[in-house]
């Protein structure tokens, strides 16, 4: 038998207070197992396009997979969908923890959020009861507060929260959801839908783990992490060092996103803002998600400054309040952590954001009087908690600057719109293009703007042929090497597709793409069909699972061109076809022309239509998603 | 002897393989080398010796996250 499970999704109508269970056949659910695809699955066959993302009429999706819960390493994340505030698009964004896996422990695939509430609320979880409950005493309050009321009111310290900070009630359109106060759904705005719902958070109650299908085989895959570890010096440094143990090395290539994008090299804070320094100095501990051997969280502390509850920040929250902002003092960029876990920020967004407004005013487009006082000159650590606060708060220039950095530039004017180094209205992350074209294309490309963790970085095709990373390429088709990271041509640009269906899949099955992916991670594509078979018993293969991935970009490419999104719209920032003028990497700069030539092969091996970049009938049909066609009448 | 890595002269000792050079040079092991633009196995990278005037480079790896 080969059987799918059928999906549990519960549907809440905030603006009637009605709470119903429906199920998705497995069948069906078999097509879209999980994640975003399952999320962007409910929102075109339910909600209408053109609708304002922070209208009663946004559809807000949580959803785990038909894996989650079950107990290995990099298996427990949560995904939220929705129509993104920031960028108009479908919004797509993930966080670990435990929140997810005890969700799917209580029965859930997902929930719906319908409606607005009309005044603030909370759902609360446990098992089959669910139960809409009064938020009016914790709307306002920081995520730390509002964790410690919310288990006080429910006397009940075994529950996990998801939750909206002060940000996300303001409508923030980067306002994240904070789960554990340190872990985010961060990207695309996902918290300001939420906030625009009365929606301050979602609680479960702690339940039993979800068991294996063939104990035996799943054991078996779960006890190799020990093994898999000692030999993996990267997810082993990911470990000990974090996700910013790279920083300084991005910098010494000349590489590290500096000065708002304007220079690849940060001699003066790359030392002290890399992992290894934040290792050996205010490191407490290091944290983990539900059943996960890797344990690459940070818990830092400063004492009197920054407390271990809002964990540590990341390479991408160490480079965005770091080097974007020309910042050198590890103890801010803490504190900046700190302070958007508690308000529920975006970090990449925020630090972004912050970046461009210290460009603008450094070159008068910000002049002192609408910057209040503030000196928002690079390098000016001692403003950015100000900032930050005036940001979630909607005051003064944070009113501004919580609009993401287009939307802030379009009202600056002036040429401000080219300091906005953003696709789609999203802030880009700290990898630059310049050095990864491949991720610089699938930036250009993804449906939710642009993202880092949609695709493989270009450089472990220079690993040696007999390398893990190489060998577990092979497994999708991935054969050329390269003697550098920068080319962009045919074969890189099919490495760009192939690697985003992979990637695609993880962010539909709930999967952690440090301990699941194609090329470097702990478990390769061969462990992923095993993880299926003896999870759940879903005898699937390679084939399925990469036709999984690749219907889930094609839905959300979809959603987008019902909004009006096509082609034009796949741009990188001017500035990074600019040569850079310092640092190990002086001269070096995207080529338009190569870039552009690329994009328009992209669209032609993922089967879209050359004039517009949107999928094609055939394409659609081809993926099982032939319902959509007629889909456009709901415009 | 005295070989050249990515473009500047490095003084090694006789004898010296890739692995050698690597851990000198305080790169981990998970690195791409080419020599005189030959790429080295991986599993080359104990045993390949390395010769007088030998152009190397060292590709570190930056990934993601």
């Amino acid at each position: 038998m080969n059987l799918f499970p059928d999906a549990r999704v519960l549907e809440v109508d905030l603006a009637n207070k009605k709470i119903t269970t429906k199920v998705i056949p497995g069948e069906i659910y078999r097509l879209y197992p999980g994640g975003s695809a399952l999320g962007v699955y409910l929102l075109l066959q339910n909600m209408k396009a053109g609708i304002d993302p922070l209208s009663p009429d946004n559809m807000l999706v949580f959803s785990v997979s038909a894996l989650t819960g079950l107990p290995i390493s990099g298996i427990s994340r949560l995904t939220v969908t929705a129509k993104s505030p920031l960028t108009g698009t479908i919004g797509d964004s993930q966080s670990g923890g435990f929140f997810p896996s005890h969700f799917k422990a209580n029965g859930w695939d997902a929930i719906v959020f319908l409606g607005k509430a009309e005044a603030p609320v909370y759902l609360y979880i446990d098992g089959d009861k669910a139960e809409i409950k009064s938020a009016k005493n914790i709307w306002g309050k920081v995520t730390g507060e509002a964790e410690a009321l919310i288990k006080e009111e429910l006397c009940d310290n075994d529950i996990e929260i998801a939750q909206i900070g002060p940000a996300g009630e303001k409508l923030v359109k980067y306002a994240c959801i904070i789960n554990m106060c340190n872990r985010a759904n961060g990207r695309n705005g996902m918290g300001a839908v939420m906030g625009s719902k009365n929606l301050k958070a979602v609680v479960v109650k702690k339940a039993k783990g979800v068991k294996p299908y063939n104990r035996e085989g799943f054991s078996e895959l779960a006890k190799s992490v020990k093994e898999r570890l000692e030999k993996n010096e990267t997810v082993a440094g990911l470990g000990k060092y974090g996700t910013d143990g790279d920083l300084e090395g991005f910098h010494t290539e000349g590489f590290l996103p500096t000065k708002n994008w304007t220079t690849g090299y940060f001699p003066e804070g790359a030392g002290n803002t890399t992992g290894t320094t934040m290792y050996e100095t205010i490191l407490k501990e290091r944290d983990t998600c539900y059943a996960c051997a890797v344990r690459c969280k940070r818990v830092v502390e400063v004492p009197g400054v920054v407390d271990p509850l809002y964990g540590g920040p990341e390479y991408e929250t160490c480079a965005t309040f770091g080097s974007y902002c020309g910042v050198t003092e590890l103890e801010t960029i803490a504190l900046a952590n700190q302070l958007c876990n508690m308000y529920g920020l975006d970090t990449i967004s925020c630090g972004a954001t912050i970046a461009f407004a210290m460009e603008c005013y450094e070159k008068g487009l910000i002049d002192d009087k609408a910057a209040e006082g503030l000196l928002l000159r690079f390098g000016n650590s001692s403003v950015i908690a100000e900032v930050i606060e005036k940001i979630a708060n909607r005051e003064g220039i944070g009113d501004l600057l919580a609009e993401g950095s287009l939307r802030a530039a379009r009202k600056i004017g002036r040429g401000a719109e080219k300091l906005s180094i953003s696709v789609k209205g999203q802030e880009l992350p700290a990898h630059m293009p310049q050095y990864k074209p491949s991720v610089g294309l699938v930036y250009a490309v993804n449906p939710f703007g642009a993202d880092h963790q949609s695709s493989e970085h270009d450089v472990f095709l220079v690993m040696p042929p007999d390398s893990r990373e190489r060998q577990r390429l092979l497994k999708i088709g991935i054969w050329k090497g390269y003697d550098n990271p920068f080319e962009l041509d045919d074969e890189k640009v099919r490495f760009a597709l192939e690697s985003q269906k992979y990637f695609s899949i993880l962010d539909t099955l709930c999967l952690c793409q440090f301990v699941w992916g194609p090329s470097w991670e702990l478990y390769g594509p061969d462990d992923i069909v095993e993880l299926c078979r003896n999870g759940i018993g879903w005898d699937t293969s390679l084939h399925e699972l990469m036709l999984i991935g690749e219907r889930r970009i094609n839905m959300m490419r979809f959603f987008n061109s019902r909004e009006g999104f096509d082609k034009k719209d796949d741009k990188l920032p001017d500035r990074l076809f600019e040569p850079f003028i310092d640092g190990p990497s002086e001269g070096v700069s995207l080529d338009k022309t190569s870039f552009e030539r690329a994009t328009e092969t992209y669209y032609e091996l993922a089967g879209w239509d050359k004039d517009t970049g949107n999928p094609t009938k055939a394409c659609l049909k081809r993926l099982s998603l032939g319902w959509l066609i007629d889909n456009k009448q709901t415009v | 002897m005295d070989i050249q890595v990515n473009g500047k002269p490095q003084s090694i000792p006789e004898d010296y393989t890739v692995s050698m050079l690597l851990h000198h040079m305080n790169y981990p092991k998970s690195v791409a080398v080419f020599i005189n633009g030959r790429q080295v196995l991986l599993g080359e990278y104990d045993d390949f010796g390395l010769n007088e005037r030998d152009v190397v480079k060292i590709i570190r790896i930056l990934g993601g996250g």
